[in-house]
């Protein structure tokens, strides 16, 4: 326990020193996710192997008084997101060298090292304010990383939405944890009593918008697709890998804080899940920026993770707890795949815009030639997002899907009908998801450059590689060793299955290349078909690739068409272009908050400017509140 | 005798609100001012912080700060609130409403059984902060705006002393201090307004809220 206590301090030291204008002091900013990681992994995984539960008492300064802090197996799956990813980005942002991430007067590092101690300190604190305190930590440094960039006019309208994102959902977190709270007068998790089932359900509630906007769950997931794009490639990782896992340890600890579930929370949970999953991957479909694709496959991802938690509530009320519990271990695996596999896409997708300058898949093409490390590593976490074998995509949402299955056989008929939504759901995800990453990388490393940038880009420096190299190895590793840890459950043969797979794969290719090597080979442009005349404009696009697919879930989306028809006897230049936007973001929130303007304009006669006036409100207020209380 | 100061005071306060003149406003403040810091010597047995307090007090209420607000008057040229925003008879209308409001808060309060004072004398205080409140709020001039809060913070010192609140040297000095720092501030404030925009209206002083900072009037 002491260490993560030493490594929040450190965390905090590393922040503040990266401040100073010494030399070294980026270098500093650097070294402290890197030693959190390095003091940090030992003890989860000690934590793993016993299964314990460490608990530690310290008494604080008057507002926080005695808090406790424990350590048990649910914090220790949630830190190894944080560790590894926090470890590989912060190596990540030290090793990028362009000029404009070096400005001074943007604090990157203390912001980073102040969110993973925020985060370090959610993981490890049973006590109320302990935990908002890190949260609120948690929120504000976020903020200042997405807004890294804030000269732009775009990042500046993500910060303020995900700035009012989050803290709608401090407030929601805020009211549920006072609910639980009561009338105890210490803020230790230990001291909660057991609300009565009426009060459960709203503090349920509650938590679960309060944390799902964190987590980026449909609707509250509006934030997500600013501001991932806005933030540069390592920060997002951080941000979609660990910081919307927070919002799922969230909720997994409120339900652990609540000894009796109801069925239908299961229920909420699977069907915000199920929602989030099939519309992130829908709109993810239909993105051309890169970056804002990855951000809703966040969003689909986390659904996956919410059906799964939510099938384990139900499944364990239905009296099937070995069942319930492999929900749970899948939703637990998923987050930590989740999280390897999107850091590695999101830093690759930052290679790639730094190198190219392109956020639109439809200006790329051609990149697996020119930053083939780069390229080749995306690939790797584009066929483990998608759930392929044999990389760690696969088993998480493999358990998940193999339990759905086992909940068909239950005698109620509540059960089977849940489970048949996930499947459903998860199938539909799962081909979509597909489509959508083959999109990605097809369009990005395969084909003929489309644009001048992405003809003319270099290989990203070999510091930059490096962690995406860890990523990608951890992507094969864990696909291959994550199922032996499953020991009741056919583990060991999935493994030797992709051992033998991987085998397979490996000496195709090297007989393919025996076979090419003897044979006459000729080398031309990809996608030349023997055409003369060969342009790169003839390749697929992107939007063209899912045309049928974004066609088809058009109702989902808000489709905005520009369209100039050439005209004249020699026509000039015409254009086509089409973007697909979040129908929840602009015909759900904006017209809301339009409302809510418009009433307070309404109001604005309040503030008239007349000093007199005010003065006048503050004395009337001031008499009324004296009547109340005399009356 | 009290009970006499104390008729003395409220009706100081209607006249108060009644006056047009801001020189027999500042007089009604100097001898409220008086009223006020002497008080406390009828009532309780005098020690020495007590008196010197009680001097001081009388001397910076009576004298100094009335100095003061006639000097802000002369550079500021006013002898007369032109447009008050609410009429006088109504503004005596709205005092007395202001007295009935302070009487029936006074019954109330239910500090007479514990105390031992009368109603008249929990009354009256509040009748101050009441007036200097409105004060405040119905006139334009910023010298009335001085001379209501001087009226307010009068109540106020009225009520400690009405009540025999534990009498803190320092802190009592340090409120009048701040009083006077106020009023100082205040005047400084006014002679700039009025140089600034040749009059020291308050109510024109909307054009520098954020709807028109731009258009200048």
């Amino acid at each position: 326990m002491g260490i993560f206590l030493f490594l929040i301090a450190l965390l905090l030291f590393c922040g503040f020193a990266s401040l100073l204008r010494i030399k070294g002091n980026n270098l500093i900013g650097i070294m402290g996710p890197i030693a959190a990681f390095a003091g940090g992994m030992p003890a989860v995984f000690t934590m793993l192997v016993s299964k314990s539960y460490i608990q530690q008492s310290i008494n604080f300064p008057f507002p926080f008084g005695l808090c406790n802090f424990e350590f048990d197996i649910v914090s220790a799956i949630f830190m190894i997101p944080l560790l590894l990813i926090g470890m590989t980005a912060a190596f990540y942002g030290g090793c990028i060298c362009k000029p404009e991430h070096a400005v001074p007067g943007r604090p990157i590092w203390f912001f980073f090292n102040l969110l993973m101690a925020g985060i370090l300190l959610i993981l490890v604190s049973a006590n109320t304010l302990m935990f908002l305190l890190g949260w609120e930590i948690m929120s504000w440094s976020s903020f200042f990383l997405i807004c890294t960039y804030h000269r732009k006019n775009e990042v500046r309208t993500a910060g303020i939405i995900y700035f009012i994102a989050t803290h709608i959902g401090v407030l929601l977190i805020i009211t549920a944890f006072l609910l639980l709270q009561g009338q105890v007068e210490d803020f230790n998790f230990s001291s909660f009593l057991i609300p009565e089932s009426g009060i459960a359900s709203v503090i349920f509630i509650l938590a679960l918008i309060g944390f799902g906007a964190k987590a980026g769950l449909v609707p509250f997931h509006v934030w997500l697709p600013e501001a991932h794009p806005a933030a540069p490639g390592y920060i997002s990782a951080v941000l979609s890998g660990v910081m919307c896992k927070v919002g799922i340890y969230g909720i997994v600890r409120i339900l652990l804080l609540m000894p009796e579930h109801q069925p239908w929370w299961g229920w909420i949970l699977l069907l915000l899940g199920a929602i989030s999953a099939v519309y992130g991957i829908i709109l993810a479909l239909a993105q051309q920026d890169f970056k804002r694709l990855l951000a809703y496959s966040t969003v689909e991802n986390l659904g996956i993770i919410s059906m799964g938690l939510g099938m384990g509530v139900l499944a364990a009320e239905y009296d099937m707890p070995d069942i319930s519990r492999l929900f749970f271990v899948g939703s637990a695996l998923h987050v930590i795949n989740h999280a390897i596999f999107k850091g590695l896409l999101f830093m690759a997708a930052g290679s790639i815009l730094n190198q190219t300058g392109e956020h639109d898949l439809n200006r790329l093409g051609g990149l697996l030639k020119r930053m083939p490390s780069t390229a080749t590593f995306m690939l790797i976490g584009c066929a483990a997002i998608c759930g392929l074998p044999p990389f760690n995509g696969f088993i998480g949402e493999f358990v998940i899907f193999t339990q759905g299955l086992e909940c068909l056989t239950h005698e109620s008929w509540y059960l089977p009908a849940a489970a048949v939504l996930m499947l459903t759901a998860l199938g539909l995800t799962g081909g979509l998801a597909m489509v959508c990453f083959s999109k990605l990388a097809g369009i990005i490393s395969l084909g003929e450059p489309r644009s001048r940038a992405a003809e003319d880009c270099i290989p990203v420096n070999p510091g930059l590689r490096f962690p995406l190299g860890i990523l990608a190895g951890l992507c094969l590793c864990l696909g291959i060793f994550l199922p032996l840890l499953l020991s009741d459950f056919m583990a060991w043969k999935i493994s030797l299955i992709f051992i033998i797979l991987i085998v397979l794969c490996t000496g195709l290719y090297f007989w393919r290349r025996k076979l090419a090597a003897s044979a006459h080979n000729r080398t031309g442009i990809t996608w030349d078909c023997g055409y003369v005349g060969g342009s790169n404009r003839i390749q697929y696009t992107g939007s063209g690739l899912v045309q049928p697919l974004t066609r088809f879930f058009k109702p989902l989306m808000l489709r905005k068409k520009s369209v100039k028809i050439p005209s004249g006897i020699f026509p000039d230049k015409g254009r086509w272009s089409i973007i697909y936007d979040d129908l929840i973001l602009d015909a759900g929130y904006r017209q809301l908050f339009d409302a809510i303007k418009n009433i307070c304009f309404k109001l604005r006669w309040i503030q008239s400017g007349h000093l007199n006036r005010y003065i006048l409100y503050i004395a009337l207020v001031l008499i009324l509140l004296l009547i109340w209380e005399l009356l | 005798m009290i009970n006499l100061i104390f008729a003395a005071v409220i009706l100081s306060c209607l006249m108060l609100s009644a006056s047009s003149r801001i020189k027999t406003c500042i007089h009604i403040v100097a001898f409220q001012g008086a009223a006020v810091s002497l008080l406390p010597l009828l009532r309780h047995h005098i020690d020495w912080e007590l008196l010197i307090l009680a001097l001081i007090a009388a001397l910076v209420k009576t004298l100094i700060l009335p100095l003061m607000l006639f000097r802000s008057m002369r550079i500021a040229g006013v002898r007369r609130e032109v447009e008050p925003l609410i009429s006088y008879p109504v503004s005596i209308a709205i005092s007395l409403c202001g007295l009935s409001f302070a009487l029936w808060l006074a019954t109330r309060l239910q500090l007479t059984e514990t105390t031992g004072v009368s109603h008249l004398m929990i009354a009256a205080p509040f009748f101050m902060m009441f007036t200097g409140l409105f004060l405040i709020i119905s006139r334009t001039k910023a010298l009335t705006g001085i001379v209501g809060y001087l009226v307010f913070e009068n109540g106020i010192y009225l009520f400690g002393g009405v009540l025999g609140l534990e009498h803190n040297f320092i802190v009592e000095l340090g409120i009048l201090l701040d009083v006077l720092v106020m009023v100082f501030v205040s005047g400084v404030a006014i002679f700039h307004i009025n140089r600034k925009f040749d009059h020291i209206d308050t109510g024109l002083l909307t054009s520098l809220s954020e709807d028109t900072v731009e258009g200048e009037r």
